[in-house]
């Protein structure tokens, strides 16, 4: 049974009601429509273009790039993070609106990679300054690779319920 | 024109600014000269005609430990043929007159060399950091830079990082 017959699979769905959790559907609704931003750092980015294009289609999951942050649910940060970057990548990551997610491309991003001894000027790391969701190794990762890191995202997506931690008292709110 | 005649010239025309040349060791022959000559020297290889330098492929400093350098590749389109020019300046002081008014390309590589080793060129339009921060200190090509410990709250060092995580 696939993902959305067993959330809808209702109690009755006769005249065409059906019985559904809104979290679930909400959240399963939100992992196929991940947008991105259309944003890239270095040759990291070179790779998530070709996800993008025609060969790979990264849009068959549903992720489309959007030029803006205010319209985007979705950081790639693909490559090098310069200190001097860093600064911009953390106002787009702040411009985007809650619920959000960054996935951290490459061996750059993740750690500093090739530069993470006696890079001066690189960040050791974008999860210190943007908290990231799924880490996607490889210098660059291939298509396939970004495509599954996607998927994985999806997969932590769906198991979100947002609306029930929004109005719980113990959680106060939802943060993502 | 051939190396030996060409620093025979220049040691005619120029005297003491021009110190050395060297043909055995360097592809194409290296010319060194006094750093307050380079702008009156490039000047000369430009417009002289049999010469005609017309061209800055690259400029480039270097730290040789005791002191600086700043390298010029010079070409000339007409005659198929380039130099090398070799100014070096003194660590504490690094100081020489700017080429960008002769050649264009002089601009970005001169604030290329003073981002990264320190030297300052006289008479240049805008002679500020051209990759780092405005407002970073040191100049990391040089031998004994040592990098801050944070810049902007960010931590550098990959130990701090991960202290950081």
């Amino acid at each position: 049974m696939s993902e959305a017959q067993r959330i809808i699979t209702p109690r009755g769905h006769q005249d065409g009601i059906i019985l559904a959790k809104l979290d679930e559907v909400l959240s399963l609704a939100r992992s196929h429509s991940q947008w991105y931003l259309q944003f890239g750092l270095a040759c990291c980015a070179i790779e998530m273009m070709a996800t993008a294009a025609s060969r790979y289609d990264l849009d068959r999951f549903g992720a489309m790039p959007r030029a803006t942050p205010r319209q985007a649910d979705l950081i790639f940060v693909s490559g090098t993070v310069t200190l001097k970057m860093a600064e911009k990548i953390k106002v787009l990551w702040e411009q985007m609106p809650a619920p959000k997610y960054a996935i951290a491309m490459g061996s750059c991003a993740i750690s500093g990679g090739p530069y993470s001894r006696h890079g001066y000027s690189v960040l050791k790391g974008v999860d210190l300054i943007i908290p990231v969701d799924v880490y996607v190794p490889g210098c660059p990762p291939r298509p396939e690779a970004l495509l599954e890191g996607l998927v994985l995202l999806a997969e932590k997506v769906k198991k979100e319920k947002l609306l029930s931690q929004k109005f719980s008292k113990k959680r106060g709110g939802a943060e993502k | 024109m051939n190396p030996k005649k060409l620093y025979e010239l220049l040691k005619k025309r120029f005297g003491e600014a021009v110190i050395s040349v060297d043909v055995e060791n360097s592809i194409p022959p290296k010319y060194v000269i006094q750093p307050d000559k380079v702008h009156e020297i490039s000047e000369f290889l430009k417009n002289t005609g049999d010469l005609e330098y017309d061209q800055l492929m690259c400029l480039t400093g270097q730290d040789l430990g005791n002191e600086l350098s700043v390298v010029l590749n010079l070409f000339s389109t007409k005659h198929y043929s380039s130099i090398t020019l070799e100014a070096k300046v003194a660590r504490e002081h690094p100081e020489l007159d700017s080429v960008s008014d002769l050649y264009a390309t002089a601009n970005w590589h001169e604030r290329e060399a003073y981002d990264m080793l320190g030297v300052v060129f006289k008479g240049h339009p805008n002679m500020k950091r051209i990759l780092l921060p405005d407002d970073w200190e040191g100049y990391p090509l040089r031998k004994d830079y040592k990098p801050a410990d944070a810049w902007h709250g960010m931590p550098i060092s990959k130990e701090l990082s991960h202290k950081h995580n």
